[in-house]
């Protein structure tokens, strides 16, 4: 600081340079060429967290299910009211619903609802997808004589299937089979006409049906509010939910 | 303590004063301001943390709600604090290890006060509702271009410095700053033009938004935080880096990692795999340079306890360091797809970016300001009990942010967040504890640093002791310690 060759005036000090910016005096030089080892932890935790990265990369990369479950859905949590319960559009409901049921169906008009030679078919037959009261009867009271099914005789004998069946059940088969096996209806039958229709086979009350007192009494469609296929119904009870909901 | 050979020369230490004279007006005014606005940022920090527990604190209010103060504090504290003290401490770095004196501190004002204007100008507007939704990048569309504008003339000045350098030895933070200078530019104006300018589907726009908040934090603020910790620790304590080949490789590999990080924050959603894999493996790659860097430094202060004690600069740096590695951990845990499920919506984000930029990158550059201020204004800090306030509150402060928002709290939220039979309510319920001691803890960290801003005005103010000897943080042992009278018993001596 009392170096004579650096007694030069400062621009707005009348100090030494030296003197007044002692901080800088008094800093050390800087030194680079340190070259010690780095200790063995540092490298096996840089391998580490490499092989954790690695894992990362290689399990996964382009792995789009390991991320995200199917469709978006949570899969439930134990002990969780299942995802069953969720509303879903109304086909969807009465279809599965009316899969259900038709198992017992199946046995003599086969899966695929093509029937046989001694079963008369259920697809694309008028008799299922024309008025929708008349397949009603037949599930709730049975059939037997004849009946010509797309100009196809066929005389089988139909137990009544409408013991214990309810109104749900009801609308759910009636829906199934008209909207399988390449049928299609507009609307849906609805659980207020698949209840009119238990009331009026109640009425009639006994015995198989024939196709001739079909035709005559029971060509027409349910009475009551078919249903939208898009509606969201609760998939157990199969009633409509507020959309609100 | 220094031998002879580390002794400076006077051509040196005339070299270095001339430098330091060029540049205090803008580096005191990036300090200075930039101080400001973090005490700023914490109060809205404060505010923003105590509507997490308690809506009905400050009324009703719409410039005082979570959506509005909560960006605000985040951008106040990455423009307003953040760049301007990395900014301060990039010019007069580079300055001094290019040994080359600045020719333009006016227009370093100049500009540094068109970045301030801005800041004001996009915080306000956050608050008034104009946010733009885009974690931080909430100021409005037309304040990015004013501060990447006000950016280019501050920096070019400091890659020029470069250019001319004298000597052509390149130190390991010429390095880190160099990259800092050029991938901010990078980072911000891809990140704006796309999510701004460009029609990107806003799926996309969220994923480059992730991008860009991690590229801040591991291409401007931990280069610029690396680069003065390697300075600071090398000068003070008179030694080479432990390894000098590692902290250029460290430099190497950050530069080819930390470009891909980021993506992770939207994992799982339908954008291209890659990226979000890509971001997840990145981040947690990314540790291996920060931690290569971290032990290199601590390896070089090692066996310096007595000095780490006594220098504010070295204890604040190597507090710092310990925040890098803290970082490094934090994200191979965070970024892991495992913990991303119970952490991704969590508080765990906000929880490693308050370490980030606090724990790691703001303790390092109060390390960095704790020893240019003197230089610049050749004073000496006042008390040496503002400075271990401001030590002491800040690590316990942010200490309790990290530990309660990104491991406690968000393991926590994450945990009853997936438990979805649970109304969503009782999820963050379930953080209360967790918020209220975050908030507490901010108060902790905005009460250092408001002694902080104090302390750093009356040092602009050329308040400071005018004294031969620095402040240190602790007495020695003697009455009269081996250098004569330090630091405050000087004034009492009437010295």
């Amino acid at each position: 600081m009392s170096d004579p060759s650096t007694n030069r005036p400062d621009l707005d000090d009348n100090t030494n340079v030296i003197t007044d910016a002692t901080a800088a005096n008094r800093e050390n030089h800087m030194f680079t060429e340190g070259a010690e080892p780095i200790s063995l932890w540092v490298i096996l935790g840089g391998a580490l967290i490499v092989l954790v990265a690695g894992g990362v990369i290689g399990n996964s990369f382009f792995d789009f299910d390991h991320f995200v479950r199917k469709d978006y859905v949570r899969a439930s949590a134990p002990g969780a009211a299942s995802a069953s319960t969720q509303p879903k559009a109304a086909l969807d409901a009465h279809m599965k619903a009316g899969q259900k049921a038709y198992t017992a169906c199946a046995g003599c008009h086969q899966p695929g609802g093509e029937g046989n030679a001694s079963y008369p078919p259920l697809a694309n037959s008028e008799w299922v997808t024309g008025p929708s009261l008349r397949p009603a009867m037949i599930i709730l009271n049975g059939l037997h004589e004849s009946i010509t099914v797309n100009g196809k005789p066929y005389n089988g004998n139909m137990p009544s299937m409408g013991s214990g069946m309810d109104a749900k059940q009801l609308a759910g088969v009636l829906n199934f089979i008209r909207n399988s096996f390449g049928n299609k209806s507009e609307m849906l039958v609805s659980l207020e006409m698949a209840q009119n229709a238990l009331d009026l086979s109640k009425e009639r009350n006994g015995g198989q049906m024939t196709a001739n007192e079909l035709d005559a009494d029971y060509k027409k469609d349910i009475e009551g509010t078919p249903l939208d296929p898009q509606t969201m119904v609760d998939p157990k009870t199969l009633l409509p939910v507020a959309a609100a909901e | 303590m220094p031998t002879l050979s580390h002794e400076s020369t006077t051509e040196d230490t005339q070299l270095r004063s001339e430098i330091d004279r060029s540049l205090r007006h803008p580096v005191m005014f990036f300090f200075t301001s930039g101080a400001a606005w973090l005490a700023v940022s914490l109060l809205l920090g404060i505010i923003a943390s105590a509507k997490t527990h308690s809506p009905g604190f400050l009324g009703d209010c719409a410039w005082l709600q979570y959506g509005r103060t909560f960006p605000a504090h985040i951008n106040a504290l990455v423009y307003g604090w953040g760049a301007q003290a990395g900014l301060g401490v990039l010019i007069w770095l580079m300055a001094r290890l290019s040994r080359q004196p600045s020719k333009n501190a006016g227009t370093l004002l100049v500009a540094g006060h068109i970045w301030n204007l801005a800041v004001l100008i996009g915080t306000a507007g956050i608050i008034f509702g104009h946010g733009t939704g885009k974690h931080w990048m909430e100021f409005p569309t037309f304040v990015w271009p004013v501060l990447l504008a006000a950016y280019a003339v501050i920096a070019i000045w400091s890659l020029i410095a470069f250019r001319v350098r004298r000597g052509d030895h390149i130190y390991i933070s010429q390095w880190y700053l160099l990259g800092a200078i050029l991938w901010f530019p990078w980072v911000y104006l891809t990140a704006n033009l796309y999510i701004h300018v460009f029609d990107v589907h806003p799926l996309m726009a969220a994923a480059i938004n992730g991008w860009f908040r991690q590229a801040m934090v591991f291409l401007f603020f931990a280069p610029i935080a690396i680069a003065s910790a390697y300075y600071i620790t090398a000068k003070i304590t008179a030694r080479p880096i432990y390894n000098y080949a590692y902290s250029v490789g460290g430099f190497w590999a950050l530069a080819i990692i930390a470009p891909w990080a980021g993506m992770h924050v939207v994992m799982g959603a339908p954008i291209p795999l890659f990226l979000q894999n890509m971001g997840a493996a990145a981040t947690m790659l990314a540790a291996v340079p920060l931690l290569f860097a971290g032990v290199n430094i601590l390896k070089t202060a090692k066996g310096q306890a007595n000095l780490a004690s006594h220098s504010p600069s070295l204890r604040f740096t190597v507090a710092g360091i310990f925040g890098m590695i803290g970082v490094a951990v934090l994200g191979v845990i965070l970024a892991h797809p495992a913990a991303a499920r119970y952490t991704q919506f969590s508080l765990a984000g906000y929880g490693y970016e308050v370490l980030a930029l606090y724990g790691f990158f703001s303790m390092c550059m109060f390390g960095a300001i704790y020893f240019i201020v003197p230089r610049i204004t050749r004073r000496e800090w006042l008390s040496r009990r503002l400075i271990r306030t401001h030590f002491w509150f800040s690590v316990y402060g942010v200490l309790l942010i990290v530990l309660f928002c990104t491991l406690l709290g968000a393991f926590q939220q994450g945990a009853a967040q997936e438990n979805h039979i649970q109304p969503w309510k009782q999820a963050v319920m379930s953080t209360y504890p967790y918020a209220v001691g975050t908030t507490v803890a901010w108060c902790a960290i905005l009460y250092a640093n408001l002694y902080f801003f104090l302390h750093l005005t009356l040092m602009w103010l050329r308040l400071g002791r005018r004294s031969n000897h620095p402040t240190l943080l602790r007495r020695d042992h003697s009455a009269i310690g081996p250098h004569g009278l330090e630091g405050d018993e000087l004034e009492s001596a009437g010295a």
